[in-house]
């Protein structure tokens, strides 16, 4: 026994104790692993995430893809376009993406409603102050616009268009108002949807300024709500409070480009800053087809062309002459080459002057149709358009609409909307000699959620 | 997507300089205690912390331990086989975790590199917030035997392990409603274990020698549970992180079930268990029985054989290594790619051009224009896919030795001249299509000789 205790050896190797002052310890550890590395927390933090291009480049694209604008040259110009879900939404195909994952039509409206949401829970950590609530109202109004704007964008591409009698049974969109990611939402009902959305804007409204920033068309204003409220109303058919948003706004700012000042020869007549312009969006670019410079392999519709009045200035400053027609030129996006998609003043005229012809008051409805149109002509040759009924008035209105609106992704609302009250537009197109057509109120009218969004979320898809 | 004419919309590059900073503190105890020689017994504690960016002070270390045991039976008074003059015990036990610097729990944004439309700078979040991120842990459990015959004419170990994994870090697809496509956090706790077996044995001694080490793995692994979206078939499919589907390998190799081509030259396969062309459909499907496990991305037998020759001055070492038990998928013909000039495959050649082909090819006839999801179909199809079984020839090292009175006349101990040769190819594959499994894009690992002398002042 005692041999064996002689036997007995420890080896204690390497024990050692690192001893630090635990504030130290602290601060050592505290340390930002990167300077490029930020944890949005400070009002100035979140204003530079609303700054981002994913604001802007934002809104579907497919309602100009499936809209009656513009058509291909001819189908071998169609074949290799390069998207599948560009061929699909010009046939009205019931399956546009094809199976493709990642569709940035459904992904980018809400990459930007994910940022609004992150702004909420960090500026309800700061709270409001007396020293910082201008700027802390002004972030928050502004986050509010932007999910109100993104919102919207995706409940009238996913959604059918509005009707009082059955929106609590219709599909809205998932209403995602949390930024946590270990969080997915099913469909609310489209009066849920669109509830949001007007409750957004109006908090958004209150919180805003009423100055329009003569160079930062990215900020939202108090101007820019009442347009977005002019434009939902008057796409869900309430004129009367599409009416009353569209005056709020005028009374605040009314200013129209005057385009006998613009260079018809420019390649970009309009400049991003421009004096309509309330609030800037673009179609996403991911499409071909609605790139301008590029798109020489389609042509806009003669059909569309033939409205315009040869003294018109929009024709010659919209469209270019292309090989085989003519293509969209210059936006109110500047020198850019995607759809402009934001508001502005024009489409304010537009909406005042159709509620007020909707509402009977046909010299209201004249009077803003001819406040826009007189600059839209050559003072030699501009004559204020006349009606004798409200329903003529409506008539012009609607007219201008399509020629004033172009290639803005407004046709294709304008097309559900007054399909719904009757106005049976049938779209048609040939292809290879195959005739397809989108009939009024078609369930194409409401394009499909994303395969992927589906498999993950298991929302509910639409039904086309 | 359309990515010409992007240049337009890129602002003003905004100027700018990054930092980055490591801080990492260690601290480390460990105590072994012998008795007698004849027990082990050892423990280490470790704990690690770092700079972590977003996450709580407690969530900034991790501990790390290990306790174990070792038994020499050799040199206990029972212990009678002088034939076995080593043999030894050990079991040791471990826990750690690991973090991922890279994901935070809150929402962490960076500056954008161009600025705005207006060329105002902005900032994009990085990391969404995820307030259920957690450590990634892991246990250990080893058991092993060591021995050596006498004089050393047979030795080796021979070890089994269990090593589960809890809350492993993962991508996984995720709803775009939340504003992300990939979510990266937490998704699995994982079951690996095996075997790691070594053989030495000295075959022959004397003017002529012979020695061998042999050494086999067999690694099991699979997927205990999984907390994360699984997902689409076709995003099991081209996955290539964590399998999201529990009881198969963590990282598994799974097709859509093929039917082969119809007598259109389209690829058929399964929807809900009918044979289908909807490729749209078959892609989003969820229905698993719709495709099918090939086995373990990973090769689950493995290991190499060393035999090492030497007579007189002269020694010939040459190392043979196998892997095998899993499999492999290979670039298929693609429409899409191969019309935009990429997706370079010899396939082109073979694919279905008239009726009838159907009957000896699986490549789908040429359409256009070419349809994405039907791309994918054939891509991800039981028809691309290969096994990786191998056999190859490592390296072999030739060593010519000189020594003797003349050298230390001059000065010298000994020169060694030898050869190195590397990478020297595939001695046999599975495969019928000589694709090198290791280097299944690129290029293979070059082969590479060297030359050179060695000696002693």
């Amino acid at each position: 026994m005692k041999t064996r205790f002689n036997n007995l050896h420890i080896v204690l190797a390497g024990l050692l104790i690192t001893v630090l002052l635990p504030s130290c310890r602290k601060d050592f550890l505290d340390a930002k692993p990167s300077s490029n590395i930020i944890q949005p927390v400070t009002l100035e933090d979140f204003e530079n995430l609303l700054e981002g291009d994913n604001f802007t480049y934002s809104t579907s694209a497919l309602p100009v893809l499936s809209a009656d604008e513009y058509s291909y040259i001819d189908y071998p110009t169609w074949q290799p376009t390069a998207t599948a879900t560009e061929r699909n939404a010009y046939m009205w195909a019931s399956d546009v993406f094809a199976g493709q994952p990642n569709v940035q039509d459904w992904a980018r409206p809400y990459i930007a409603v994910f940022y609004a949401n992150n702004i909420f829970s960090g500026l309800q950590k700061i709270g409001v102050e007396a020293g910082n609530s201008a700027e802390w109202n002004y972030i928050k109004g502004w986050a509010l616009f932007e999910r109100s704007y993104h919102f919207y964008d995706l409940t009238r591409n996913f959604c059918k268009a509005y009707d009082p009698a059955s929106s609590n049974t219709d599909l809205g969109i998932p209403l995602k108002l949390i930024p946590e990611i270990d969080q997915i939402v099913q469909r609310s009902t489209l009066e849920q949807t669109y509830q949001q959305i007007l409750k957004d804007l109006n908090s958004a409204r209150v919180l805003l300024g009423s100055s329009v920033p003569t160079a930062k068309k990215n900020k939202a204003t108090a101007v820019s709500a009442y347009a977005l409220q002019a434009r939902i109303f008057l796409s869900i058919g309430d004129y009367t409070r599409a009416e009353l948003a569209a005056d709020s706004c005028l009374a605040l700012y009314n200013k129209l480009i005057d385009y006998n000042t613009l260079s018809v020869n420019d390649p970009f007549p309009f400049i991003k800053t421009n004096d309509e312009t309330l609030f800037t969006t673009a179609a996403l670019p991911s499409y071909s087809a609605t790139a301008s410079l590029v798109n020489n392999f389609i042509t806009i519709n003669n059909d569309l062309l033939a409205l315009y009045n040869s003294n018109d200035l929009r024709r010659k400053i919209f469209f270019k002459p292309s090989p085989k027609g003519f293509v969209m030129g210059g936006n109110y996006f500047g020198q850019n080459i995607f759809p402009y998609t934001g508001l502005a003043t024009d489409e304010i005229y537009l909406i005042k002057a159709e509620c007020a012809a909707r509402g009977g008051r046909t010299a209201a409805s004249l009077s803003a149709l001819n406040t826009l149109l007189v600059k839209r002509f050559p003072p030699s040759s501009f004559v204020p358009l006349s009606a004798a009924t409200s329903q003529q008035a409506l008539d012009l209105v609607l007219s201008e609409r399509r020629k004033e609106l172009v290639w803005r992704g407004l046709r294709w609302d304008d097309l559900k909307r007054l399909n719904k009250e009757g106005a049976g537009i049938v779209l048609t197109r040939v292809l290879n000699g195959t005739p397809y057509a989108l009939l009024p109120n078609d369930i194409r009218y409401v394009f499909p959620i994303p395969s992927d969004e589906i498999a993950w979320s298991g929302i509910q898809q639409n039904n086309r | 997507m359309y990515y010409g004419n992007q240049s337009k919309r890129i602002g003003t590059i905004v100027r700018s300089q990054n930092r980055t900073v490591n801080h990492y503190i260690s601290y480390y105890a460990n105590a072994i205690y012998t008795y007698d020689s004849r027990i082990i017994l050892s423990g280490s504690y470790r704990r690690d912390e770092s700079n972590l960016f977003g996450v709580s002070a407690q969530r900034k270390g991790v501990p790390l331990f290990s306790t174990g045991i070792a038994w020499s039976v050799a040199k206990e008074k029972f212990y009678d086989l002088n034939w076995l003059p080593r043999l030894q015990l050990r079991a040791t036990y471990g826990y750690n975790g690991n973090v991922n610097k890279t994901i935070s729990a809150y929402t962490t944004a960076s500056p954008n590199l161009s600025s705005n439309y207006l060329g105002t700078p902005f900032t994009f979040i990085t990391n969404p917030p995820n307030p259920s991120l957690r450590w990634e842990r892991i246990k250990n459990i080893n058991f092993g035997l060591d021995f050596g015959f006498k004089k050393e004419v047979l030795s080796g170990s021979i070890e089994y392990y269990l090593k589960n994994g809890a809350d492993l870090i993962g991508t996984s697809p995720i709803a775009q409603q939340t504003g992300m496509s990939i979510f990266t956090g937490n998704v699995a706790d994982t079951h690996t274990r095996g075997f790691d077996i070594q053989f030495n044995s000295w075959n022959l001694s004397g003017q002529f020698k012979w020695r061998t080490t042999a050494i086999f793995n067999i690694s099991k692994d699979k997927v205990a549970s999984y907390q994360a979206n699984t997902g689409s078939n076709l995003s099991i499919l081209n996955h290539r992180s964590i399998t999201p589907l529990v009881g198969y390998p963590i990282l598994s190799v799974f097709s859509f079930r093929s039917a082969g081509l119809n007598n259109a030259g389209n690829p058929q396969g399964y929807l809900a268990g009918e044979i289908s062309t909807n490729y749209t459909s078959m892609v989003n499907s969820t229905n698993r029985s719709d495709i099918r496990f090939e086995g373990s991305a990973v090769p689950t037998h493995f290991g190499s054989l060393r035999n090492t020759f030497s007579f007189k001055a002269m020694e010939l070492s040459v190392n043979i290594s196998y892997k095998f038990g899993y499999f492999f998928r290979r670039m298929g013909l693609q429409y899409n790619p191969l019309y935009e000039g990429d997706n370079h495959t010899d396939e082109y050649g073979r694919r279905w051009q008239q009726p009838g082909d159907e009957l000896t090819t699986t490549v789908p006839a040429l359409i256009y224009p070419a349809s994405v999801s039907r791309d994918q179909f054939y891509a991800f199809s039981h028809a691309t896919v290969e096994k990786g079984d191998h056999i190859r020839l490592n390296d072999l090292q030739f060593t010519y030795t000189l020594a003797g009175d003349a050298l230390q006349k001059m000065g010298l101990g000994s020169v060694g001249f030898y050869t190195y040769a590397s990478n020297l190819g595939i001695l046999w594959r599975a495969n019928q299509r000589r694709i090198d499994p290791d280097a299944r894009t690129g290029y293979p690992a070059p082969r590479t000789i060297s030359f050179g002398i060695k000696t002693n002042f």
